[in-house]
């Protein structure tokens, strides 16, 4: 039981990421170079890249998949 | 000067291939999987220099300079996302490998599900599709030896070099000699590519400058839609994710879920994979955005060579060499991996068990290398007259390869499949996206989207009715 509300909670959390891949439906972003001339929107993937690696590596560590 | 720096380079290479040369390397563990010992730094950068390929160098800044900086995120997050499926999958390929012994992909799914026609189509889908993955290293090698002499060593001689070169090296060391190289390939490759962008950036005025400069040339480079709104929302679904599907089923990059010397390391390495695409990724891209400064109005196949030209146009011709020479290193890590795995393939998976010979690991090491020779042969022919844009030709190889993840994750994740479902599904999937691709299936059907979303969409459906149908008992294993 236990086991199976972990698979539910990291396949929901790492489902919120892959909603946020998917933010450009939902706002409009300034294609407008920012920080070293690169566009916002650049800067907000690479946070949400940053966002996966770290539940990446928290369910690498604490998922018991055995 | 190139000449020289391009010399030291092959020669460098074979060093490191001859350092890796063992007599004793004389058991298929050994062999094809160096012992099963690799440690987090090994199996990292040989994953890395096995994945990241002329595909890498010259399709990222190509694809960069036809849509802009839209592309950067579709490859360095799309890639980072396959850290999960490489887990999912290379966890239990890992923990099955040490217990069973396999040593190719389809060994697993032959041993899980104890069907071997699924075995055999499994592999044969994967030895097919990489066909044109594999060609395009042979490509990239040849549009960059033939930039950087000026055409001294035309396109055809440059490619048929390189793949004599790398059969070479493969065929002396196998998996200890590839994974040695592809350390310092790796290393190679990202510093390389770093100092690029340092040289070109310090000529254009900073990244900053050339950034507004493009900006100012076509502001639409730097759009989420990319150039002319080429990521509608689909497009954009689709690529995104294309990666986490086909980068574990790359058959290259599974045989080296096997490789590691514990789960910790392979742990290690699947973070460091999710991670690096941050930084590395970015690299290519900018340099192909960066090209509509120097470079205006390259159409179709010819934006592929956008950087070695930006490097020659940029930089002195031994910079552009020591840079390039990191682009060879990524197009012979990724060769010199996908020969070792095919060739291992042919010979585990179709001519063992269809002769159903006894041979000795020399025999076994022997018929592995006439196929290393017949596979380095097609992907010469098919490397003469390109039939796409690297990043296209890609795209074909990667979907295929995609149609075999339903299966493997059902093995792996979802306790098992029944196999005639899992046959199924891969014909299923195949059919769809030959006729997508040939287009005898209408585009329409699409919705908007790449093919391989709607084939994934039909062959879990089918995966999922194949798990619900899966034989009672545990399929007694067969084979090992």
């Amino acid at each position: 039981m236990k086991e199976k509300k972990q698979v539910y909670t990291w396949s929901l959390l790492f489902l919120a990421i892959a909603l946020l891949t998917q933010s450009n439906l939902l706002f409009e972003f300034s294609s407008s170079p920012w920080l070293l001339g690169f566009p916002k929107w650049l800067w907000f993937m690479i946070g949400v890249h940053l966002l996966f690696v770290a539940c990446l590596y928290f369910f690498i560590q604490k998922f018991k998949d055995d | 000067m190139i000449y020289l720096i391009l010399t030291l380079y092959l020669v460098f290479t074979f060093w490191g291939s001859l350092v890796g040369f063992r007599p004793n390397n004389n058991t298929p563990e050994s062999y094809f999987l160096a012992n099963r010992g690799l440690k987090t730094l090994a199996l990292f950068f040989t994953i890395l220099a096995t994945n990241f390929s002329a595909f890498f160098f010259l399709g990222f800044a190509g694809e960069a300079y036809r849509i802009g900086y839209a592309h950067y995120t579709i490859m360095a997050l799309g890639t980072g996302l396959a850290g999960l499926s490489i887990y999912l999958v290379g966890s239990k390929a890992w923990k099955w490998g040490k217990e069973r012994g396999y040593i190719t992909p389809a060994e697993l799914i032959y041993d899980r599900t104890g069907s071997r026609a699924l075995s055999y189509l499994f592999a044969g889908v994967m030895v097919v599709f990489t066909m044109p993955y594999l060609a395009l290293q042979i490509i990239g090698g040849g549009y960059i030896l033939e930039n950087l002499t000026n055409g001294e060593i035309p396109y055809l001689f440059g490619v048929f070099l390189l793949t004599v070169f790398t059969i070479a090296y493969v065929l002396l060391g196998g998996m200890a000699s590839v994974a040695k190289t592809d350390l310092k390939q790796g290393m190679l490759m990202i510093l390389f590519m770093l100092l690029a962008v340092v040289v070109v950036s310090v000529q254009l005025g900073g990244i900053a400058t050339a950034n507004e400069l493009v900006y100012n040339l076509d502001p639409t480079l730097f759009s989420i839609e990319g150039k002319d709104g080429y990521y509608t929302p689909q497009k954009w679904f689709s690529l995104l994710f294309f990666w986490f599907f086909c980068i574990p089923m790359f058959p290259q990059l599974f045989i080296r879920f096997y490789v590691a010397s514990d789960l910790v390391h392979l742990k290690k390495t699947v973070i460091f994979y999710a991670l690096i695409p941050v930084v590395i990724s970015i690299l290519p891209v900018i340099i192909g955005v960066w090209g509509h400064l120097s470079f205006p109005g390259l159409e179709g196949k010819a934006a592929d060579q956008i950087l070695p030209m930006m490097l020659l146009e940029h930089s002195t011709d031994w910079f552009a060499a020591l840079v390039m020479t990191g682009a060879l290193a990524a197009f012979m890590s990724t060769l010199d991996s996908q020969l070792l795995a095919l060739s291992t393939i042919l010979t585990r998976d179709f001519y063992l068990p269809i002769t159903k010979a006894k041979i000795s690991f020399p025999q076994e090491v022997a018929i592995g290398r006439i196929f290393v020779g017949l596979l380095a042969l097609i992907g010469l022919i098919l490397a003469i007259n390109p039939f796409d844009t690297i990043f296209d030709m890609g795209k074909i190889a990667f979907a295929g390869l995609a149609i075999l993840f339903p299966v493997t994750i059902a093995v792996t994740r979802f306790g098992g499949i029944n196999p005639s479902y899992g046959i199924g599904s891969i014909i299923v999937g195949l059919f769809a996206l030959l006729g997508f691709y040939y287009q005898f299936l209408p585009a329409a059907w699409l919705m908007g989207f790449e093919a391989y979303v709607i084939i994934m969409v039909i062959c879990f459906l089918i995966v999922f009715v194949g798990v619900w149908r899966k034989p009672a008992q545990e399929i007694e294993n067969k084979r090992i």
